[in-house]
């Protein structure tokens, strides 16, 4: 869902595991706290390689940008359109660079 | 554990098709069939359908694209009224009890604004749940029509009901082509001939992975045609210059995932949103179902273009097959790229080794 259909419709975040009552569920163990950083940590892999980087706030969280620009933005319905406004490089999965980036990370991760 | 609960909103079906496909032919059938009394229309024009005494109700052809969302941000204005039209005339008395609506589209219509219309308005979505996409395809014409109209493959690409219609004219040799194009290009779609086969309104309809009674049995059925498809695969091999979209400047293909092992759901939520967000407009349809880190079963996933359903459980797995398949119906996406992207992010989100998977062109 992109920032604008979030916008509009304040849909529940199908990614949500917490916070959302049409979600998969959770464990009684994991917070929403918790869930969140997660997230925000995931988010951060597809940012960097921009220069880029999400903070968690508690209720929204904060994006960086390469020239220090912050926008504080709603959830993650919102990250990617507010990275398109912040930067000039897009986030895009099925850019063969990007997925390098990924695959390097995932083999320092398992090293 | 917060349960996601089964649905109760009214089910609203979209039928499509291309011009002459038989839309109509289909829409009078369907609202003659005694199971079929409860329901209420949409439809585009009046005069053809002929049935003043059941409620049909016409809506202008209108849209708003969002000056800034991304290109497939598309609501149908004329949706949204028509429907809470419906419901609040309803209420009020003005019409009479319904439970289920179908929607006429237009021979040329995208259904996907549609779709998303129903699962992204903030009224809509609390009151009804987007059923079936069924696609009407003409017997004689279909097959060409494939080729030479993107709107056509577009239609009977999203579907997950495909009714072929005048095979009763169409040289038997013809139908069976169709048949088998159609399955390469949507392999997840129940294909119907409405003159041949056992005609089912609910089927058609209502029935399938929004629907409580029935999701497992269509998980089932996706399932079955993927694991079909990739054994054809494996003993025949592939040539994907065979499929119809490689042959047309659309260039849809269709191809499922499949993991071996959990997947991390908030990592493959990270990765699928940002894909959706760059690429919503290429990936037509998902749908899959997934072995989840910490979930009490499979979770069913599907989506029309950038917008995903809110996600499913099933109580059991379908077949004995646990792993997790995800099919995805795209336009101008290399599966190889979108397979090794999202393999690359679930290890570096996870940290661990590679993971088994493999991807299976359909």
């Amino acid at each position: 869902m992109c920032g604008a259909c979030a916008v509009l419709s304040n849909a529940p975040d199908w990614v949500d595991r917490v916070g959302n009552p049409e979600g998969i569920g959770h464990h009684e163990d994991m917070t929403r706290g918790a869930e969140r950083q997660r997230r925000v940590a995931m988010v951060n892999l597809l940012l960097w390689p921009m220069r880029m980087r999400l903070a968690d706030l508690g209720d929204n969280v904060s994006l960086r940008s390469p020239t220090g620009g912050v926008e504080i933005v709603a959830g993650l319905a919102h990250v990617w359109a507010a990275a398109d406004r912040m930067s000039s490089m897009a986030v895009d999965p099925l850019d063969v660079g990007q997925i390098e980036n990924l695959e390097g990370a995932g083999d320092a991760g398992s090293s | 554990m917060p349960e996601a609960r089964d649905n109760p909103r009214i089910p609203v079906a979209v039928l499509t098709g291309f011009l002459g496909s038989g839309k109509t032919t289909l829409l009078r059938r369907l609202l003659v069939d005694p199971s079929m009394d409860r329901t209420a229309v949409l439809i585009n024009e009046f005069g053809e359908i002929g049935l003043d005494h059941l409620l049909v109700k016409s809506v202008l052809e209108g849209a708003v694209v969002l000056q800034n969302g991304c290109i497939c941000c598309t609501l149908r204005t004329d949706l949204q009224q028509g429907i809470a039209d419906l419901i609040d005339g309803r209420s009020q008395g003005q019409f009479p009890e319904f439970d289920r609506i179908v929607v006429e589209t237009t021979g040329l219509a995208d259904p996907a604004p549609i779709a998303q219309t129903l699962l992204i308005d903030p009224m809509l979505r609390n009151q009804v749940r987007l059923a079936n996409i069924v696609t009407t395809v003409d017997a004689v014409l279909g097959e060409d029509q494939l080729r030479t109209h993107g709107e056509s493959l577009r239609q009977a690409a999203v579907a997950d009901r495909l009714v072929i219609t005048k095979s009763d004219i169409a040289e038997p040799g013809k139908v069976a082509a169709l048949k088998r194009a159609l399955a390469r290009l949507n392999r997840t779609a129940r294909i119907t001939d409405i003159n041949f086969d056992p005609f089912n309104a609910n089927a058609l309809l209502t029935e399938g992975v929004t629907d409580a009674a029935t999701k497992l049995d269509e998980v089932r059925h996706w399932l079955a045609n993927i694991d079909e498809a990739d054994h054809d695969h494996d003993h025949a091999g592939h040539d994907s210059d065979s499929h119809l979209g490689s042959q047309h400047s659309q260039d849809i293909k269709s191809f499922s995932l499949r993991i071996e092992e959990d997947i991390d759901w908030t990592a493959f939520g990270v990765w699928l949103t940002a894909l959706l967000h760059r690429h919503g407009p290429k990936v037509l349809r998902v749908k899959g179902l997934l072995r989840v880190s910490d979930a009490a079963g499979p979770i069913v996933l599907h989506g029309v273009q950038h917008v995903i359903h809110p996600p499913v459980h099933l109580e059991e797995w379908p077949d004995g097959d646990h792993a997790s398949r995800i099919v995805f119906v795209v336009q101008g996406i290399e599966p190889a790229l979108l397979h090794r992207s999202l393999m690359a992010f679930l290890k570096a989100a996870s940290g661990r080794q590679d993971q088994r998977s493999k991807v299976v062109s359909l």
